[in-house]
Order: C-alpha cells, then structure tokens, then sequence
C-alpha cells in the first residue's frame, strides 16, 4: 500500500509525533501516537481519556430521573439516541410499557438526530479532507434539525429529552409539517449539493477509496460496528436485527456495501440519511394520539436486578449495561460506546500509509470522544 | 527610488487586502456566509452587498499589525525572523517584469509598461518564486516544531514535482513568440496566428500548455487543492504554525500577492495581456489609440486588470470547490501526467512555429 518503498541507501530517522489532544482534526481530543518516517505513519498507539467526566460513576450517585441529562453527555452529538439507551434500560428492569405516542416521538427524535449526526460527520469528513464548503452545508442543515429540537425541548444540544415512561414533552403544534418542510428541502439536496461537490471529484475519490480498507473479520475482531461494519459488508443495524421500539411498524433498508475502505464508510452515511428522512415521513404519518408519558415516581425504586439493552445511535451499537439493587439510585451504570471500539481500531489501520491519510480515516469513523472516554 | 520602492510595496500589500477580502466575499457567495457578506458598516452593508464584508479584512489588518511579536523561546531565530521577509520580498520581487500596458503614444514604437521589461523576464518570474520555497522551508525548520518541519519538507517536495512542468508549459510561448520577453511575448500576440488575428493568443496554439500552467500556478502560490505545506486539518497550518501578528501577515499577504502574480502571467503569457483581439492593432502600425494623450495604456491596463483579475476569480472558485490532494498524488500527477504533457506542448508549439513562419512570415 505504502507507495515510497524505503530506500537503503539512504539514512532516514523516524520520529515520534504526538498528534492531538489540541490538533483540529482530531475531533475533540483524541491523541495519536504516530511513529513517523517522513510523510509514512509506521506505527500509531491511540491515546483516549481526555475527555473523561466519570459520567457512570456520577450516575451511581444519582436517582435514576436523573441520571436522564447525564446519559445525554455520553455522545453529546447524538444525545438523544445516548439518553435513549439508558431510559430503555431503566423500563426494561421496570417492565414498563410506554405509550405508542411516547414511543413514536423518540423514533423521530432519534432519526431527526441521526440526520444531525450524520451532516456533523459529512461536515467534518469533507473538511479534514480540505474542503470547506461542503462542511458549511453540511452545518447549514444542521442547524436547521436543531431549530427543531430547540423548538420543542429548548435545547440545541444536550436535549433532556428522554423520560423513564415517554418522553418530557409533547411536540408543538404544526412540528410535524416543519419537519416535513424541512425534508423537502433537504433531502434533494443531497443529490444536487452534498453529493455533487465531491462523489465525482477524482482528488477526493483518490484520497477515499481503497484507502484505509478494513477487512470484516478484522472489523469484527475490533468490535467495529454501525455505519462503519457496514460499509464492511456486514448487515448489523440493531433496528433490523434486534428491532425495538416501533422499528417493525416502519419501512426502511440497511445500506451495505462490501469495500470496507474510506469511501464506503463516507457512502454509507449519506445512504443513511436518506433511509432517515423515509422513516421521518412514515412517522409523521403514522403519529398516534395519546399520552406522551407514562408518570413515575421521582424517586423511582426500581426492583434489583440487571439488564443489558443495545439500541442502534448515529455511531453504531450503543448499549447500556444497568444493574439495581433495589434502591432509588442505579448500583451500576455502564455504557458500550461504538467511537471506543472505533477507536482501538486506528492502531490497526494506520499502518504504512500516509500522513494525510490519517486525518481521512480517522474522520471517515466518526469518533466522538466524550463518548469513547464517558 | 525608495519612494518608488514605498509605493511599490503599498500597493501590493493594498492588493493583497483587497484580494482577502475578494477571497472572502466569493467563499460566503459559494458557501451562503453571513460575515463578508454583510459585516460592516450598517448603511454601507444594507445599500449593497458587494460592499458588506470590507470591515472584517480592515479589522483583521489592524488586529495583526497591533498583536503582540511572539518569538518561541525554542526557535532558531535567524530563520525564523528572516523567512517572512524572504517570502514578501520574493512576492513583490516577481511583480518587476510584469507587463501591464504598453502605449506608442511620444514614442517611436510601442513601448511595454512594467517595472523593468526585462529581456530574459520569463526567466526572471520562474526562478524569483522559487525563493519562497527556501523561505518556507526555513520556516518550517527553525520553528522547531514537527508540524512546521513536516509542512516545509512537503513545501520542498511540492516545489520540486511542479517546477519542472511549469518551464515546460511556458517554454511553448516562449517558441512562439521567440522572446524571454514578457512585453514581447504579448506583443507577438496581438499578431494573430495563421494571419487570423483572434488566434492570436497563445491559449489557443498552446492549450496544453495553458492548463498545465494553470495547474502549476495554483501549486506555486501554495493555494487549495494543493495547499499541502500548510494544510489546516493535518499540519495544523505547517509551517507557519508558530507565526503570529505581523510575521503570520507576511506570508499571508505573500500568499495573495503570488496568487495574483500567477494570474497576470497567465494573462500575459496565454491571454494576450493588455491587448483585445482584432482591435488592438499590431504594434509596427504605431497607432496606439492616440484619441488622448496615453489612452492606449489606460486602456491596455484595464483590459490587463480585467483578465487578471477573472483568471483570480477561476483560483478562488476552485479554492472553495476542491479538495486537498495527497503529497504523493501530487507527485504521481506531476511526474507522470504534466511533464509528459508539458513536453508534448513543446513538440505541438514548435511545429505550429515553423508553419507560422514558412506560410506566415515570421512572428516578431
């Protein structure tokens, strides 16, 4: 793959380069530990914990209400899908059936940012490749799914959202044709901008394809998963293969495709938020009337036990581990991040290639590291 | 002479500003941007938006001429100091053998208005630029930083892979017009080619030539997609990472100064520089548009200006368009594509040459 052979003639040193926390395209604060020789990457050890709150062990301290907003900050750019988990877990130990409206608004809300998630990654994919301009549409159309997670829980980013029992609030009147508005604005947008600044670019197919080819049977010896199994040939979407919520009621494919390299990751989420904007339209069609929540006590005791739920997030197999003892505060709260196996993945991949290369493939996983440290 | 020097390098600094902020204003057209195109005074702003945006290029000048001189403690300071006085020195160096008019008005022939019309001018606007490369690579080696290091190697490497095809693509001019001259060059371009005087200008025999050039030119001004030895995701900006204040500004303005010096050459060189075909008359008729005193030249300087600045524009679109292309893929594309490619330019110049000389009579 390396295409500059090492030249014996020649007296070269290699170099260690510590790249990140503070490097900008380590997105947020991962640190690689490259062994350079020159522009090749020898060897890379990624360094992760820089970003850790000790968010399970606050949770320990905490009634299970709210443990709510800190399970939003386990993957604070997709918090709903995060705080999803943890509120299925909580239900599941009290075997509590919520509301079918309930159930319904957190689908939208999960897929409304799922299509976040996945514009934040196209945006940083592009930029750490060098181009701006499709980073600024990918965060112009952010912004736009916000305004509709701001309009009904105030809050643009760590939403609060989730409820044990439904959800905090109802949607308002008329976010439904907004939302619909919005994805027919978007969605032909893109064919027409996403797609058109860079699928047909040679610089960038060069750059994406066939680079960082990650083999399935290694992606599974690293626990690699959503999107980016995917792109592997491996059909894993948790709301296909342990459907839960009302997943069976919609209509959706599971995009594959079998390269398992850079640009399969990229393809991949774009095919995505298509399949995204096909659910979001379902639901608007399908949205039951009713209760938003089922109440529960504040200082909810739940019975002791223990329960693992595994629901798909923007990044892939998001679970969470929950164990009880009976009283109003969790024993054990443990959550299994998608970016962490992501992550133990790169010590893997970034081997003889380049370092321009790094910043591609790195980007193409879509890390999130306040979810890898927690 | 030091007034001369002054405004000389007034006016390309006040270029330079106006280019970031032309720069500016095309990536919010492209990218829907709210800052350059409204930033500004609120009256200024509102009554048009091409005027919105001014203020944050002021702001931004002002804030790096004040900022604090910060020199790492770590540096090796010779270099470190001289590498951006090299770098704007080379930047305005190159605009010397420019041709931006010419005018036969009191004169006996037409006579080329540029800083020096040098004889071997050409010659003189490839190798000035390369003085940037050593500059950067000083740069990137005296910052003591690995990032700088690695963005002034790949500086080195880019130069290098992009050199040798940028001679090649202009030596086809220079055959058909038989002069290092850059006067000359547009001169025998207002000649016409096959007696047809709107194939007169050398895009047209020397297409290939032209692109290739284009191409070269980006790499040479350090633009995207092949902003290599500064690249921002990967190198952290490279090698002028540990710049700050007026020293960062220098290689900035230097930047945008290169930029528009490869759009005038490619102006004067493939273009036709200050010269309109079929109206422009040859210059033995001696014309000159002699309606006003020196008409023809303020009419060649703003024919010159509007080519340059639209070959600018074409730069800047692909700027926010591309990409950023891999080191090795620049050297792959160098090597294996343009160099041939250069080379063949040559073969299909010196051919169309000689018919234009034994069919044609002799160009100048």
């Amino acid at each position: 793959m390396s295409t500059f052979p090492p030249n014996p003639d020649l007296v070269t040193e290699e170099f260690e380069l510590k790249m990140g926390p503070h490097h900008p395209s380590t997105h947020g604060v991962l640190q690689l530990s490259l062994t350079l020789d020159g522009e090749r990457v020898v060897a890379c050890r990624p360094n992760v914990g820089f970003l850790h709150r000790s968010i399970e062990k606050i949770m320990e301290h905490r009634t299970y209400a709210q443990g709510v907003p800190l399970a939003d900050r386990v993957d604070y750019c997709s918090a709903m899908t995060s705080s999803l988990a943890y509120v299925m877990a909580v239900e599941k130990l009290l075997d509590l059936t919520i509301p079918p409206r309930a159930e319904y608004l957190r689908v939208i809300m999960s897929e409304l940012n799922r299509i976040a998630s996945h514009l934040l990654a196209y945006g940083t994919f592009t930029l750490d490749l060098g181009g701006t301009t499709p980073f600024l549409f990918g965060f112009r159309d952010r912004e736009k799914v916000l305004d509709l997670f701001e309009e009904t829980c105030g809050a643009r980013l760590l939403y609060n959202y989730m409820r044990i029992g439904g959800v905090a609030c109802d949607i308002k009147p008329g976010f439904l044709d907004r939302m619909i508005a919005f994805l027919d604005y978007w969605e032909p947008l893109l064919s027409s901008e996403y797609e058109a600044i860079i699928d047909e670019n040679p610089i960038f197919y060069n750059r994406t394809k066939g680079v960082g080819v990650l083999s399935q049977a290694d992606a599974l010896r690293y626990g690699v998963c959503g999107p980016n199994l995917r792109a592997c040939g491996l059909n894993n979407d948790i709301r296909k293969i342990e459907p839960y919520s009302v997943y069976p009621e919609l209509e959706f494919d599971v995009p594959i495709r079998t390269e398992g390299d850079t640009f399969a990751r990229y393809r991949i989420r774009m095919e995505e938020l298509r399949q995204s904007a096909r659910i979001l339209r379902q639901c608007a069609e399908k949205l039951p009337k009713g209760e938003y929540l089922a109440r529960q006590p504040y200082e909810l005791k739940v019975p002791a036990g223990e329960t693992y739920v595994r629901i798909e997030s923007s990044r892939g197999d998001l679970g969470c581990y929950l164990v009880s003892d009976g009283s109003e505060r969790p024993y054990r709260c443990k959550f299994r991040t998608p970016s962490f196996s992501h992550c133990s993945v790169f010590s893997h991949l970034f081997r003889d290639c380049l370092f321009s290369d790094i910043v591609a493939m790195s980007a193409s996983f879509d890390i999130v590291l306040p979810e890898t440290d927690r | 002479m030091l007034i001369a020097l002054i405004a000389i390098y007034a006016a390309v600094s006040v270029n330079a500003l106006f280019l970031i902020w032309l720069e500016r204003k095309i990536s919010g057209r492209i990218q829907r941007r709210q800052g350059p195109m409204l930033c500004g005074p609120k009256m200024m702003a509102q009554k048009s938006m091409w005027l919105g945006g001014w203020f944050a290029t002021a702001c931004d000048a002002t804030k790096l001429i004040f900022k604090e001189d910060i020199i790492p403690s770590k540096v090796d300071r010779l270099g470190f100091i001289l590498a951006p006085i090299v770098v704007m020195l080379a930047a305005i160096a190159v605009y010397v053998p420019i041709p931006w008019s010419a005018t036969s008005y009191h004169q006996t022939e037409q006579v080329t208005f540029a800083f020096a019309d040098l004889n071997v001018g050409l010659l003189y606007i490839v190798a000035v630029p390369s003085l940037t490369v050593f500059s950067i690579l000083t740069a990137g080696w005296s910052s003591n930083n690995k990032y700088s290091m690695l963005g002034g190697f790949r500086s080195v490497v880019q130069m290098l892979s992009y050199e040798i095809p940028m001679v090649f693509a202009l030596m086809g001019p220079i055959i058909l017009a038989g002069s290092l001259s850059l006067g000359d060059i547009v001169k025998a371009q207002t000649q016409g080619l096959f007696g047809i005087p709107f194939l007169g200008w050398f895009i047209i025999p020397s297409v290939i030539g032209a692109a290739v050039y284009f191409i070269c030119a980006i790499a040479e001004s350090n633009r995207p997609p092949f902003d290599m030895p500064e690249s921002e995701q990967e190198l952290g900006t490279g090698f002028n990472t540990e710049y700050s204040g007026m020293r960062f500004a220098m290689f900035y303005l230097a930047e945008f100064s290169n930029a528009f010096v490869v759009s005038s050459i490619f102006t004067a060189v493939f273009l036709g520089g200050w010269s309109i075909p079929g109206i422009t008359p040859p210059p033995e008729l001696n014309l000159g548009f002699c309606i006003l005193p020196y008409f023809d030249l303020l009419v060649g300087l703003v024919v010159f200006s509007i080519k340059a600045y639209s070959v600018l524009l074409i730069l800047m679109w692909i700027r926010w368009t591309f990409v950023r292309v891999r080191p090795d893929h620049l050297m792959n594309f160098g090597w294996k594509f343009l160099l041939p490619l250069s080379i063949a330019n040559v073969i299909v110049c010196t051919v169309i040459a000689a018919v234009q000389q034994i069919y044609y009579g002799g160009l100048s």
